[in-house]
């Protein structure tokens, strides 16, 4: 039996799905004729317009350092803990209940009551964006201390290899599918969270300026700063989250 | 200096274990595994432990190397008021090598980093005849491959105390007898104190000088007996033979 044409081909299908998709958008554009669908070269040039001649990239790179700050310190502490509490159970039974609470106290929450109590400055910004994200890196690290091979551990206590050789050549290779699940769970749950920090609390980034369209009813400027930021993010997953976990993984068989 | 009566020599370790209990699973009352097990181990002494399955021989290995410490007795080392030995090379019942790492860097992850280990590495591949695959992968070997390699890597920290569990089993028989010569001519080289469990007793009587058997529920030690082979003649198949003969009946008449 020979494969079906779209298995052999999986880029060609994808980008058919994504030309549809734009082709979709233009058709409804067309037929609602009406400056709340704007056509996708209206946005496009006014992206092109930003981009060259106005703030695009001030913004981008402003929330892009957020996204990057709140990213290291909830992977960091969040992973720190995590780890710890799949190892130590009293720290784990310490914990748990400030855990299950921060898992589930809503993310406007959490931002909003940093901002009223400790200001609205970048520290708060990039702190309440990474106190949302720092339970999910702790359940999903923890899950991976847990299943930590015992057999390993014994084999690196009973040749010495003294705790940064266990840390960095026994434990961190087998907390790294774990890592990387938090890391791109992570990026996706930050970069939504982040444009509504801004938004409540900041004068800058992207989300400060989708508000600024927002209050206009500028549909075209909202879709053209959303889209950019959403291109970036993407490349960020394609060029350099997934190349890293597969450099990870190569040993796999 | 082989002719030295081993006696002379003195202990390496003392080993007195009053008791060694684990919670049963279901009951969750303390089942005792190990009770009133005492020996020494003299320098450069090969010693081979037997007894039924399950009776705690692994367990007898992990608390010797310091792994588990919840037990009544101590593990006493000569020279040191420690109580880890000073250089412990563990052979485990699976090779336990790091999958994520190459033959090579398995083997340097164990030594000292100062140590230029790279010729001393080359040296144990050639040996355990792993030359050719020493930059693959530890996954990518044959079960067979990862024993001898988890060999080499015990002999690679030059221990002063071996510890083998089982080493040797689920390999084809003659990988098995060639890697028991390649135990033979290793330890003749850097003579470290051995301490091996072992289910076959042929294998205890070539490589052992004494052979300790254990009982089960609880293990005690209710049996030492000296092999006698002299090192050199440990290679030859009728001296080993004989001898193996005469310990099986006295090991039938034990454990009948």
């Amino acid at each position: 039996m020979t494969p079906s044409l779209p298995a052999q081909h999986p880029l060609a299908l994808r980008l058919a799905s994504a030309l549809s998709l734009i082709l979709l958008w233009q058709w409804g554009a067309w037929q609602a004729q009406s400056n709340l669908l704007p056509t996708p070269s209206a946005v496009l040039d006014l992206a092109w317009g930003e981009l060259v001649h106005g703030p695009l990239l001030e913004h981008l790179g402003a929330t892009l350092r957020r996204v990057v700050l709140a990213f290291c310190i909830a992977m960091l502490v969040g992973g720190t803990l995590g780890g710890l509490m799949g190892r130590l159970k009293t720290l784990d039974a310490i914990l748990d209940p400030w855990l299950v609470l921060l898992l589930n106290i809503p993310a406007l929450v959490i931002i909003i009551l940093a901002f009223v109590w400790f200001g609205l400055n970048e520290t708060t910004a990039v702190i309440a964006i990474a106190l949302n994200k720092i339970p999910n890196v702790m359940i999903i690290l923890r899950e991976g201390a847990r299943t930590l091979d015992p057999d390993f551990r014994e084999m690196a206590q009973s040749f010495r290899l003294g705790w940064r050789k266990t840390l960095l050549y026994v434990t961190l290779p087998q907390l790294l599918p774990y890592i990387a699940v938090a890391a791109r769970s992570g990026l996706a749950l930050i970069w939504k969270i982040v444009l509504v920090v801004e938004l409540l609390g900041r004068n800058d980034g992207i989300g400060f300026m989708l508000h600024t369209y927002f209050q206009l009813f500028d549909v075209t400027g909202i879709l053209a700063y959303s889209l950019s930021f959403i291109l970036v993010m993407l490349g960020i997953e394609y060029a350099l989250l997934q190349p890293l976990e597969r450099l990870a993984n190569r040993w796999r068989r | 200096m082989s002719s030295e009566p081993l006696t002379q020599c003195p202990p390496l370790v003392e080993v007195e274990i009053a008791r060694k209990c684990f919670a049963d699973p279901e009951s969750h009352r303390p089942r005792i595994v190990l009770e009133d097990l005492g020996f020494a181990l003299r320098a450069a002494e090969v010693v081979a432990v037997v007894g039924p399955s399950g009776c705690g021989k692994t367990t007898l290995l992990q608390l010797i190397a310091g792994l588990d410490r919840d037990f009544e007795g101590r593990v006493a080392w000569a020279d040191t008021r420690s109580e880890q030995p000073p250089r412990l090379g563990y052979v485990f019942q699976n090779p336990r090598l790091l999958p994520w790492l190459t033959l090579r860097k398995n083997i340097e992850l164990v030594l000292n980093e100062r140590a230029h280990p790279r010729r001393q590495v080359d040296d144990l591949l050639a040996l355990t005849g792993l030359s050719g695959f020493a930059e693959l992968h530890a996954n990518r070997l044959s079960v067979g491959m990862q024993r001898r390699a988890a060999l080499a890597r015990a002999f690679a920290v030059q221990p002063q105390l071996l510890l083998m569990d089982e080493p040797f089993v689920s390999l084809d028989a003659p990988t098995a007898q060639q890697l028991r010569r390649l135990l033979i001519q290793i330890w003749d080289r850097t003579r470290p104190t051995i301490l091996f469990v072992t289910h076959d007793l042929r294998e205890a009587t070539m490589l052992a000088d004494r052979i300790l058997c254990l009982s089960s529920n609880p293990a005690r030690l209710i049996a030492e007996i000296p092999v006698g082979i002299p090192r050199t003649e440990r290679l030859n198949e009728t001296a080993t033979e004989r001898r193996h003969t005469e310990i099986r009946s006295r090991f039938e008449r034990l454990y009948a």
